[in-house]
């Protein structure tokens, strides 16, 4: 086997309902200033999600620290842990896409389904715990 | 927009220097070509230099009132943040303004403040048990609504008119 081929045969992991995921706030106005908690537009799929769903990091290989700084990826305003039983619950799934990464999937876009897509996302806002807001 | 805008603030007369701050200063950061027909452009970077301070809209306003609008101006400022369109700013402001004139003062519960990805505003009035959202897009060929919770019971109200972020205020406030 190649080291090439290695690399593309890599076991995504898999997730328990026991599992947590973060959820990161890439802005500031993403979190209520007055409860320090996530805004439901959070959870709402952005023009460039359509295709893939909700981004979020996979606690078990994603460590704390670094999903504060946003995993190198992006900025960082605060960071949110849900349940991917209770995400489970509400009719969605946790597909991993690499060992730190998921993406929640069955979320509609807000143009295909203005209200289904804002329902959803407030029930997520409700399950989400927030960890750390950047002071 | 300026027609709109000057509608806006030919309702609240007493307000109108620090309503033409948020503008300026927003207009400032769209594209650089953008004309406001009865400032020179010159006048226009000054004004949209100056920072709005909290305490300066809640002096004329009620607080709550004043921290939603400084909580607006905060959107623009910060460059993190993906400032709201110019239609969707005139748009939430004359909504709010109106219902302000129904709730004013310290009844006028205070809100997060919030874009999307192309500019629209959010805003959320939130408490356990309630929440509304008053949602105004980006651009007009989207809808804009008012989106509401109790316990589970969400519904959504697509057909806006001036009155109904004051009913859907008015509920939330008696909650």
């Amino acid at each position: 086997m190649s080291d090439q081929s290695s690399a593309e045969d890599v076991v995504l992991p898999f997730l328990y309902d026991s599992d947590i995921v973060y959820r990161l706030a890439g802005r500031r106005s993403d979190i209520d200033p007055d409860s320090n908690t996530f805004l439901p537009i959070v959870f709402q799929l952005r023009d460039r999600d359509r295709n893939t769903g909700l981004s979020v990091f996979i606690a078990k290989n994603c460590p704390f620290e670094y999903a504060k700084v946003g995993a190198g990826e992006m900025k960082c305003y605060g960071v949110a842990e849900l349940n991917v039983g209770e995400i489970r619950a509400l009719g969605l799934e946790v597909q991993p896409d690499r060992q730190i990464h998921a993406n929640i999937i069955g979320l509609p876009y807000k143009d295909d389904d203005l209200e289904k897509a804002t329902t959803l996302a407030y029930k997520l806002a409700e399950i989400a715990v927030v960890l750390w807001v950047k002071p | 927009m300026n027609v709109q805008v000057n509608l806006v603030l030919s309702q609240t007369p007493q307000v109108n220097p620090l309503l033409n701050k948020i503008y300026r200063k927003h207009m400032s950061q769209q594209a650089t070509n953008t004309v406001i027909v009865d400032e020179g452009s010159t006048k226009n970077t000054m004004l949209a230099s100056q920072e709005i301070q909290p305490s300066e809209l809640s002096d004329i306003y009620g607080k709550n009132f004043g921290i939603i609008l400084s909580r607006l101006a905060r959107l623009m400022n910060d460059e993190d943040e993906i400032p709201p369109t110019p239609y969707a700013l005139t748009a939430t402001l004359e909504i709010l303004f109106k219902a302000y004139k129904y709730i004013p003062g310290e009844n006028f519960p205070k809100a997060a403040v919030t874009t999307d990805d192309s500019g629209g505003l959010y805003i959320y009035w939130r408490k356990p048990g309630r929440q509304l959202q008053l949602t105004v897009p980006g651009n007009e060929h989207s809808p804009s609504y008012i989106y509401h919770t109790e316990n589970n019971n969400e519904t959504m109200d697509k057909n806006i008119s001036d009155l109904t972020l004051v009913h859907w205020l008015r509920w939330f406030n008696a909650g």
